[in-house]
C-alpha cells in the first residue's frame, strides 16, 4: 500500500503522536485516494502536521519546565520549613557536645584517677573527641572543596582528619586503666583512629595488642611477628598462637583489619593469610565472608591458585549455602568470587615458571569441579571463565569453554546466552560462517519447540533472553553476513575484473538473503522487520536475484510500518529493474527501438506495444516520483517519458514531458530544456507526415509546445537563449516554408486558373493558420462546427508584405533575395508595377551581385515598360544590353529587342529600327528572331513612311536571310512589300509585274506551305498577275464565221481559254488564304460572265457574208428584213445562257465560301452585286447605305 | 521573337532557413554564426495578423481631371493625368480607362491593348470593359476585320447589356457585312433602348431596308430624321431605298423615283461643300433619272407591243380566215426568247 507523502511529515513525532499523525494523514489521504493526488494539498498536510508537531513539542518541553519549577519550589519551600531546625538542631547538639567535653574535661581535671568513674569518663570524653573531630574535618573538608571552586583556589594541601585528642586519651585510658572493663573497645578504636589518620603500623600494633595481646602491647612501637627458619613454606601461620586480651566482638574484624594492612604490602602476603586464616575460625561473624574473600584473593596474589580457586569456591558455597539456608543475603562478594574463580581458572601460568602451563583452564576447571557438576554455581563458574578467555579475546578458549559448559549442562537456563558468546567469539575471530552456522544453532536451539524450551519454560526470564538471543543471532547473522559481503564488494571493486571475488560478494549477499528471509519468517512481528526488510532486499539485489529484490524492495516501500528505507528501497527497485533491463538486452530478449528522431521515425506514429518489463519499470519510477521529491526526480520522470518516446506512445509521452516542464522549468532548466526539446521532437516527426492537413496540425501543436516554451519559466531563464533563438529561427524557417507554399499555390492558381487550396489542419489551429496571423492558440482544438479558417492561395499583397518581413527579419541571409524576388513578382502580378518596381530596385541595389539582383533590373525595366515610363525602361533595358555586368545575364539579348520593341510601339521609328538590327545581330544564332527583328526594323521604316530606308532595309533583309528557310516567309513578305513599293512608286508595269512574280516564285521556291502569310502574299501576287490575263481576256473580241463549224470552232477554242484562265484562278486556292481564295472564285464566275457577254457581243455583230446575206434576203423580201440577223443571233444566243449560268452559278460558290470562311469582303460584295442583276429577287442588289456608328 | 512583357521568373525555390535542424538542443559551438539571425526583438514570437494591403486611394480628382483632358482632344494631357492617378492607385480603372481612351485617340492602339490587359486584371468593372472591347473593336473596324469586330462588340454588349450604342455598332458591322438578319434584332434592341438614338434608327433602317421590309425602313429612318433634322446619312438612306425599293405601296416607278431624287437632292443640299469626292448621290440621281426614263421606254416600249399585239390579233384573224381558204404558206420560226438584260 502506498502511504501518503503527508505522512512524512510526522517522522519527527513520537510514536503516540505519530499515530495521531498518522491516523490523521491517512483520513486526509483517504478521499485523496479516490482522485489524482494534489501536490499542493499534501505539501499543505504536511506543513499542518510538521506545525502540530511543533506544537506538541514545546509542550511537552513547557510541562517539563513546569514540573521542574513546581519540584524546586516545592524543596525550596520544604527547605525553608526545615533547614532552620535542622541548623539549629546541629548548633544544639554542638552546643550540648562542647559542653559535655568541657564537663567531662572538668570532670578529669577534678577526679584524674578516680577507679570507678574516671575510666568511662575518658572513654566517653574520647568518643566525644572523636565526634567533634570528624565534624570539624568535615566543615574543613567542605569548606576547602568549595574554595577550590572559587576563583583564587587555596594551595594549600587539603585538610586532613585529626583524632589526637581521641588516640591521646585512649592511650591515657590504656595506660592509666589496663584493666579497664572495655579494653578491648579501647584497643579497637584506638587502631581505628590510628588507622583513619594513617598511621596503619601504630593501628595494626593497637589491634594486634587487642587480638594477641601475648604478643604485642599497644604501646609498643609497631612490630610485625617474628617468622620461622623456612621462609619458603607457605602454609607458616605466625599469629597460630595468638590468644585476645579478652574475648570481644572485634577480634574477628581487628583481625580482618590487621589482614587488609598486611594485604596491602605484597611482603606481608603470608601475615594476611594467616590474619584471615584467624577470622575463618569467627564462622558467623560478618567479616567471615570478607576474610574468606581476602583469603583468597591473598592466594591469588600470592600465585597460589589452587588455594585461591578453593577459598573463592568456598565463599560461592558459603554464600549460596545462606542463601539457600534462608538468609536474605548470601554475600555480596559472591560475585567477585566467581568473577576471580574465572580469572584464576583463566590464569595459564599457575605454577609461576612464566610459561604457560600444559593444562588448560578448560582442565583446571573441569578438574577441580569434577563430581561436583550438580553444584549450582559450577556452571557458573565455566561461564565466568568463558567470559574472562572471550574479554581476554582468547576466542578459542573460550569458545571450548562455552561450549564444554553447553554439553554439560544442555538445559542450563542461560544456555541461550552462552551459545551467543560462543557466536560472538567466532565472529571476533573473524570465522563469519562458524559464527554463522553457531547463530543458526542459537536461533534453532533455544526456540520454542526445543528441549532447553522445554526445560525452561517456567522460567519466563530465561525464555525471554532466549528469544531475544535468538531473533538476535539470525538478525546478527544476516546483519554480519550483509556487512561482510558489502566488504567484499568494496574490495572487488578495487579490481573488478576479477570475477572470481565477485562470485564471492554474491555468495555472501545470497546467504545474508536467506538468513534475512528466515528471520523475517520467524519473527514477523519483530520490531526490527521493516528495517530487515529492507536489508533483505539489499541482499537480494546484490547477490543478482533481481525479480526478487524488486518484490522485497516493493514491500520494504509499501510498508507501513515505517519510512526510513522507502525512497531508497523506491529508487533500487527501478535499479534492479534497469539491471534486468539491461540483461535482457544482452540476452537479445528485448531489443530497445531508438529515441525517435526525424530519420528513423516516419509518421503516422502509432504506439508499439512496450515489454512487459518496461511498463513495471515505467510503474516503478511512477510511484517514487509521486511520492518521492528529491534531486533524482526529474530525472526519473524524463527517463519514463522516454521509454514511452521510445514505443512511440506519443499522447503518454507529451503528458509525461510536459509535466517536466511544468514543474521543473523553473528550479531545473536543464531538464526542462531537454523536455521541451523532445516534445517538439516528437512533433517535428508527426510534421513529416506525408498528408498535408495532418503536417499542418503537426505543425500547429509544434509551434504551441514552443510558444508554451517561451513563455514558461524555462524560456526565462538567462540559459534560454540559445534555445529562444532556435524556436525563433524554427518559426521564421517555418513562416518562410507556409510562405513558400502560399507562393507556389498562388503562383499555380494564377497561372493554370485553378482554385488550389492550402491544406489547413481542421481539428484545430494549424500552424499555417497560426503562422500567418488569422488565428491564435496554436494547436488548440476547434469547437464542434468551427470551421478551419481558409488561407488566401491568390496572390495579394499580404503575401508580398509577408515576404518582405521575411527579408527584413533576415535580410543577409542567403535566400532573402530570392524572397525579395517573389514579392516583387506578386506585385507585378497584380499589376501594382509601381510597387513592383520599387521593389526590384530595391532587390537590384540591396542584392547587386546576387542572381535576383540582376534579374531585378531586368524586371524593374519591365516594370517601366508596363506603366509606360519608357524611358527608365528603355534605360533599364540598354543597361542590361550593354553594361559588361550583365554580360553573363540571360536577357542581355532579349533586353535590347524590348528596347526596340518599345520604342517601335511608342512610334520612335528611327531608333525603333536601329535596334531591331542590332538586336538582330545579336541573334544571329536564332534565325527566326533575327529575321523577325530585321524584318521589324523594315516594318519600322514603312511606319515612319521612309520608303527608301524601308526598300533599302528590305533589300538588305533579302540579302541576309534569303537563304535562312527559318525566315522563308518574312522573305517572301519582303518581296510583296517591294512589289508594293514598286507598284507604288513606279508606272512600268512590267517592273510591278516582276515584283509580284517575284513574290509569288520565292513562295514556290521557298517550299513555303499554305495558309501562312506568306501564302496570302504569294496568293496575291498570284491574283494580280493573273488579273493581267483576266484584263487581257477582257479585252479580247470574240468573232465566229458565218459557217456553223466554224461558229464551234472558236467557241471551243474561246472555251478552252476560258476554262485554262479559270484553272489558274482556281490554282489560288491552294494558297488557302481566304481573301485570295474567295477573289479567285469571283474572278471564275466573271470569266464565264465575260464569255458570256463576248458572245452577246458576237451575236449582235454577225460576220460580214451573214450581213451580206441578210441584206440580200431583206431586198428580196421585205418582210425578211431582219430574219437572218435574228437566226444568227438565235443560234450564237443558244451558247449564251449556258455560259451564264455558270458564271451565276460560280459567283454562288463565292458566296457559299465566303460563308464557309466567315468572311466578307469586296470580292464577295461583288459577286453578290454580279448575282443580283441577274437574280434580283435571290439576291437583291442592295447598295450601300450609310451607317452609323458611334465612335469613342 | 517575344515581345512585350517577355517571360517570368516566377515563383522558385525559396531557400531561407527551412526547416532543416528541427532539435531544440543548443547549436554547438560555432555553429551559431552560421545560423540564420535571430528575427528582431519586435515580436516575432507572436503571430502577427494577417497584413491586410493599405486601404486603396482613390483618385478621384485626378482621373475626372484626365476624362476632362481627353474630352477635350488633350490627349497627350490625359495621358499624364491619368499616370498620376495610377501613381496613387495603380489599380484604378477608370484612370486605366482614360488612359487607353487617349492612347486610342493617339493611335497609339498598342498601349491600348496593354491597358485592357492591366484593366483585366485589376478586375475592371463591366462598363468598363464594355468600353475597351469597343475601343478594340473599333480597332478591328478600323482594319476593315468585320467578324473581329462583331465578336468584340459583341462582348462589349455581353459586358454592358443596357448600352444602346454598343448594340447599335455591333448592328452596324452586320451591315457592313450585309447580314441584315442577324443586324435586325440587335438593331431593334439597340433603338428599344435608346429611342431618342438616331443612329440606332438609321442602322435599323438599314437592316429592315436589306430585309426588304420598306416601310419599316423607311419609319426608322424618318424617325432618325424626327430625331436629328440634319441627318444627311438619314436623309441618303431614304434616297437609295426609294431608289431600290421596286415593291413601296401606292408608288410607281417614277413616283418613287422621283422621291428618291428628291432626297439625293435634299442630301446634296444638306452636305453641302462637306460632301466627299465620289460619294454617289448624282450617279443615283442620275440612275433614278434614268429610271424615270427607262420606265417611261418601257411603258412606250409596252404600249407599242400591246399596240402590235392587238395588230397581230387582228392580221391573225385575217390570216386564218384566209388560212380557211385554200394554199396556205409555211409556218414563221418562232421569235427567239429575249435574254435577260445583261449587267453593266
Amino acid at each position: 500500500m502506498r502511504r501518503p507523502s503527508g505522512a512524512v511529515g510526522a517522522l519527527a513525532l513520537s510514536a503516540g503522536l505519530l499515530s495521531l499523525v498518522v491516523s490523521a494523514a491517512m483520513a486526509l489521504a483517504a478521499p485523496l485516494a479516490a482522485g489524482p493526488v494534489d501536490a499542493r494539498a499534501l505539501d499543505e498536510m504536511t506543513r499542518d502536521v510538521q506545525h502540530f508537531a511543533d506544537a506538541v513539542k514545546d509542550y511537552r518541553s513547557t510541562a517539563r519546565m513546569i514540573v521542574k519549577r513546581a519540584y524546586s519550589d516545592k524543596t525550596k519551600e520544604i527547605s525553608a520549613k526545615y533547614d532552620p531546625q535542622i541548623a539549629m538542631n546541629d548548633r544544639e547538639a554542638r552546643e550540648r557536645r562542647q559542653n559535655a567535653i568541657l564537663m567531662f574535661e572538668g570532670f578529669l581535671r577534678r577526679y584524674p584517677n578516680d577507679k570507678r568513674w574516671t575510666p568511662d569518663v575518658m572513654f566517653r570524653l574520647a568518643e566525644l573527641y572523636y565526634e567533634k573531630s570528624a565534624e570539624e574535618f568535615l566543615d574543613a573538608d567542605e569548606a576547602y572543596k568549595k574554595a577550590i571552586d572559587s576563583p583564587n583556589p587555596p594551595t594549600t594541601p587539603p585538610p586532613r582528619v585529626d583524632y589526637t585528642p581521641t588516640i591521646t586519651l585512649y592511650k591515657r585510658l590504656l595506660t592509666e586503666f589496663p584493666n579497664y572493663r572495655l579494653l578491648d573497645a579501647a584497643y579497637y578504636l584506638l587502631g581505628f583512629c590510628l588507622g583513619e589518620m594513617g598511621q596503619e603500623a601504630q593501628a595494626r600494633q593497637a589491634l594486634l595488642a587487642l587480638v594477641c595481646s601475648n604478643k604485642f602491647k599497644a604501646m609498643d612501637p609497631p612490630d610485625l611477628p617474628k617468622m620461622g627458619d623456612k621462609p619458603d613454606d607457605k602454609n607458616e601461620d605466625p599469629y597460630k598462637d595468638c590468644t585476645p586480651v579478652k574475648e570481644s566482638k572485634f577480634v574477628p574484624e581487628s583481625w580482618t583489619r590487621i589482614g587488609e594492612f598486611h594485604f596491602d604490602n605484597p611482603a606481608e602476603l603470608r601475615l594476611a593469610i594467616a590474619a584471615f586464616k584467624r577470622v575463618l575460625t569467627f564462622k558467623d561473624s560478618p567479616y567471615y565472608d570478607r576474610a574468606l574473600y581476602k583469603l583468597a584473593w591473598a592466594y591469588y596474589r600470592d600465585n597460589r591458585f589452587p588455594e585461591a580457586v578453593r577459598e573463592f569456591d568456598n565463599l560461592v558455597k558459603y554464600a549460596d549455602a545462606r542463601k539457600a539456608a534462608g538468609q536474605k543475603v548470601g554475600s555480596d562478594l559472591r560475585p567477585e568470587a566467581v568473577q576471580y574463580l574465572g580469572v584464576s581458572f583463566a590464569e595459564n601460568d599457575w605454577d609461576g615458571d612464566t610459561v604457560p602451563d600444559a593444562e588448560t583452564g578448560l582442565q583446571r576447571v573441569s578438574a577441580f569441579y569434577k563430581g561436583r557438576e550438580d553444584e549450582p554455581h559450577v556452571r557458573e563458574v565455566f561461564q565466568r571463565l568463558g567470559d574472562i578467555f572471550f574479554d581476554s579475546t582468547k576466542y578459542a578458549e573460550a569458545i571450548a569453554v562455552y561450549k564444554a559448559l553447553l554439553a554439560r549442562w544442555p538445559a542450563y537456563p542461560d544456555a541461550p546466552r552462552v551459545q551467543d558468546k560462543i557466536v560472538r567469539s567466532y565472529e571476533r575471530d573473524r570465522n563469519m560462517i562458524a559464527s554463522a552456522k553457531e547463530r543458526e544453532a542459537l536461533g534453532r536451539n533455544y526456540t520454542k519447540g526445543s528441549a532447553w524450551y522445554e526445560k525452561n519454560k517456567d522460567n519466563p526470564e530465561a525464555l525471554a533472553v532466549a528469544q531475544q538471543l535468538a531473533e538476535d543471532a539470525l538478525l546478527t547473522a544476516a546483519t554480519n553476513v550483509h556487512a561482510a559481503a558489502q566488504a567484499c564488494k568494496t574490495k572487488w571493486q578495487e579490481n573488478q575484473k576479477d570475477l572470481k571475488k565477485l562470485e564471492e560478494c554474491k555468495a555472501l549477499y545470497r546467504t545474508g538473503a536467506e538468513l534475512y528471509e528466515k528471520y523475517l519468517a520467524a519473527y514477523p512481528n519483530s520490531k526490527r522487520s521493516y528495517e530487515f526488510s529492507a536489508f533483505y532486499a539489499d541482499a537480494l539485489y546484490y547477490s543478482g536475484q533481481l525479480p526478487q529484490a524488486i518484490a522485497a524492495y516493493q514491500a520494504v516501500r509499501d510498508s507501513q510500518l515505517d519510512n526510513r528505507y522507502q525512497e531508497d528501497s523506491a529508487f533500487r527497485m527501478i535499479k534492479a529493474y534497469e539491471e534486468i533491463i539491461d540483461e535482457m538486452r544482452r540476452d537479445k530478449k528485448i531489443d530497445d527501438p531508438p529515441i525517435p528522431d526525424e530519420k528513423n521515425t516516419k509518421p503516422p506514429v502509432t504506439p508499439t506495444a512496450m515489454p512487459d518489463i518496461y511498463v513495471k519499470y515505467t510503474a516503478a519510477i511512477d510511484w517514487y516520483v509521486d511520492y518521492i521529491k528529491n534531486e533524482r526526480t526529474p530525472d526519473l520522470k524524463y527517463a519514463a517519458a522516454v521509454i514511452a518516446l521510445r514505443y512511440h506512445n506519443w499522447p503518454e509521452a507529451r503528458r509525461r514531458l510536459g509535466e517536466i516542464t511544468q514543474l521543473y522549468c523553473g528550479p531545473n532548466p536543464e531538464i526542462g530544456f531537454k523536455a521541451y526539446d523532445a516534445i517538439l521532437q516528437t512533433y517535428f516527426i508527426d510534421f513529416n507526415v506525408e498528408d498535408e492537413e495532418q503536417k499542418d496540425c503537426a505543425l500547429g501543436k509544434l509551434l504551441n509546445v514552443a510558444d508554451q516554451f517561451s513563455e514558461s519559466p524555462c524560456g526565462k531563464s538567462p540559459k534560454a537563449a540559445p534555445y529562444l533563438s532556435r524556436i525563433a529561427q524554427i518559426k521564421a524557417s517555418v513562416k518562410t516554408t507556409i510562405i513558400t507554399k502560399r507562393l507556389q499555390l498562388s503562383m499555380e492558381n494564377e497561372e493554370k486558373g485553378t482554385n488550389k487550396e492550402l491544406t489547413v489542419c481542421r481539428e484545430s489551429a494549424g500552424g499555417i493558420a497560426v503562422v500567418t496571423g488569422i488565428s491564435t492558440g496554436a494547436g488548440v482544438a476547434r469547437k464542434p462546427g468551427e470551421k478551419a479558417p481558409s488561407i488566401s492561395t491568390e496572390l495579394d499583397v499580404g503575401l508580398a508584405l509577408d515576404l518582405i518581413d521575411v527579408v527584413n527579419a533576415n535580410p543577409k541571409d542567403s535566400g532573402a533575395p530570392t524572397a525579395l524576388n517573389n514579392a516583387c513578382v506578386i506585385y507585378e502580378k497584380l499589376f501594382q508595377f509601381g510597387e513592383a518596381t520599387k521593389c526590384y530596385e530595391r532587390l537590384y541595389k540591396d542584392y547587386p551581385e546576387s542572381e535576383w539582383g540582376k534579374e531585378a533590373l531586368w524586371n524593374s525595366s519591365r516594370n517601366h515598360y508596363r506603366f509606360f515610363e519608357f524611358d527608365q525602361a528603355v534605360k533599364g533595358y540598354l543597361t542590361l544590353a550593354q553594361d559588361p555586368k550583365f554580360a553573363a545575364s540571360e536577357h542581355r539579348k532579349e533586353a535590347l529587342g524590348l528596347a526596340a520593341s518599345l520604342l517601335d510601339n511608342d512610334q520612335q521609328y528611327g531608333k525603333a529600327a536601329d535596334l531591331y538590327k542590332r538586336y538582330s545581330e545579336a541573334v544571329a544564332d536564332k534565325p527566326l528572331d533575327s529575321a523577325q527583328a530585321y524584318f521589324f526594323s523594315c516594318n519600322a521604316y514603312e511606319k515612319s513612311k521612309e520608303v527608301g530606308k524601308q526598300s533599302a532595309c528590305l533589300k538588305d533583309f533579302i540579302k541576309k536571310f534569303n537563304s535562312q528557310p527559318e525566315a522563308g516567309d518574312l522573305v517572301v513578305q519582303a518581296h510583296m512589300k517591294l512589289a508594293v513599293i514598286t507598284e507604288q512608286g513606279s508606272r512600268d508595269k512590267a517592273a510591278v509585274l516582276n515584283a509580284y512574280k517575284k513574290v509569288r516564285d520565292e513562295f514556290v521556291a521557298k517550299r513555303l506551305p499554305a495558309a501562312t502569310p506568306a501564302a496570302g502574299f504569294a496568293a496575291k501576287a498570284d491574283f494580280l498577275i493573273l488579273e493581267e490575263k483576266f484584263k487581257a481576256f477582257q479585252k479580247k473580241e470574240l468573232k465566229f464565221g458565218s459557217k456553223p463549224e466554224q461558229i464551234k470552232k472558236t467557241f471551243d477554242a474561246f472555251t478552252a481559254e476560258s476554262k485554262a484562265l479559270n484553272e489558274e484562278y482556281q490554282k489560288i486556292w491552294n494558297y488557302k488564304d481566304a481573301t485570295w481564295t474567295l477573289a479567285a472564285f469571283l474572278r471564275s464566275g466573271d470569266i464565264y460572265y465575260e464569255f458570256a457577254q463576248k458572245l452577246i457581243k458576237a451575236a449582235n455583230n454577225p460576220p460580214d457574208d451573214v450581213k451580206r446575206l441578210a441584206k440580200m434576203a431583206c431586198k428580196a423580201n421585205p418582210d425578211d428584213c431582219g430574219m437572218v440577223e435574228t437566226q444568227y443571233k438565235d443560234a450564237v444566243y443558244q451558247f449564251v445562257t449556258p455560259v451564264e449560268e455558270e458564271a451565276k452559278k460560280r459567283w454562288k460558290d463565292t458566296l457559299a465560301r465566303a460563308v464557309q470562311l466567315g468572311v466578307t469582303n469586296d470580292y464577295v460584295k461583288k459577286a453578290r452585286e454580279n448575282l443580283s442583276k441577274y437574280l434580283p429577287d435571290e439576291f437583291p442588289f442592295i447598295k450601300d447605305e450609310r451607317i452609323g456608328l458611334e465612335y469613342p | 521573337m517575344r515581345t512585350g512583357a517577355g517571360r517570368h521568373r516566377s515563383v522558385v525555390a525559396v531557400n531561407l532557413v527551412l526547416l532543416t535542424v528541427w532539435t531544440l538542443a543548443p547549436a554547438p559551438a560555432g555553429a551559431q554564426e552560421q545560423a540564420a539571425p535571430a528575427p528582431p526583438a519586435t515580436g516575432d514570437g507572436a503571430p502577427r495578423k494577417r497584413r491586410q494591403p493599405p486601404p486603396a486611394v482613390i483618385p478621384t480628382a485626378e482621373t475626372q481631371a484626365a476624362e476632362q483632358l481627353l474630352q477635350a482632344g488633350k490627349y497627350e494631357a490625359a495621358v499624364a493625368q491619368s499616370k498620376a492617378a495610377l501613381n496613387k492607385n495603380e489599380r484604378y480603372t477608370p484612370a486605366m480607362l482614360v488612359m487607353a481612351k487617349a492612347y486610342y485617340k493617339l493611335r497609339k492602339y498598342e498601349w491600348t491593348k496593354k491597358l485592357w490587359e492591366m484593366m483585366q486584371a485589376n478586375g475592371a468593372s463591366d462598363a468598363e470593359k464594355s468600353e475597351i472591347y469597343q475601343l478594340l473593336a473599333f480597332l478591328e473596324v478600323e482594319q476593315k476585320n468585320v467578324p473581329g469586330a462583331i465578336l468584340l462588340f459583341k462582348k462589349a454588349a455581353d459586358a454592358r447589356p443596357d448600352n444602346a450604342v454598343i448594340w447599335s455598332n455591333l448592328g452596324a458591322q452586320y451591315l457592313l457585312a450585309k447580314n441584315y438578319r442577324e443586324a435586325a434584332p440587335v438593331l431593334e434592341r439597340a433603338a428599344q433602348l435608346q429611342p431618342g438614338f438616331a443612329k440606332a434608327h438609321l442602322n435599323l433602317g438599314d437592316a429592315y431596308r436589306g430585309l426588304q421590309e420598306y416601310e419599316k425602313s423607311q419609319a426608322e429612318y424618318q424617325r432618325a430624321l424626327q430625331l436629328f433634322p440634319n441627318y444627311a446619312d438619314a436623309v441618303f438612306n431614304l434616297g437609295i431605298l426609294f431608289l431600290d425599293a421596286d415593291k413601296m405601296p401606292n408608288m410607281d416607278v417614277p413616283a418613287r423615283m422621283n422621291t428618291a431624287i428628291q432626297y439625293f437632292q435634299r442630301y446634296r443640299q444638306m452636305m453641302g461643300g462637306t460632301l466627299p469626292a465620289g460619294d454617289p448621290v448624282d450617279a443615283y440621281i442620275q440612275e433614278a433619272q434614268e429610271g424615270i426614263k427607262k420606265e417611261e421606254k418601257r411603258l412606250e416600249r409596252q404600249r407599242k407591243n400591246e399596240e402590235r399585239e392587238r395588230q397581230r390579233a387582228a392580221k391573225k384573224a385575217a390570216d386564218d380566215t384566209a388560212k380557211a381558204a385554200p394554199g396556205g404558206g409555211a409556218p414563221a420560226p418562232a421569235a427567239p426568247a429575249a435574254p435577260a438584260a445583261p449587267p453593266r
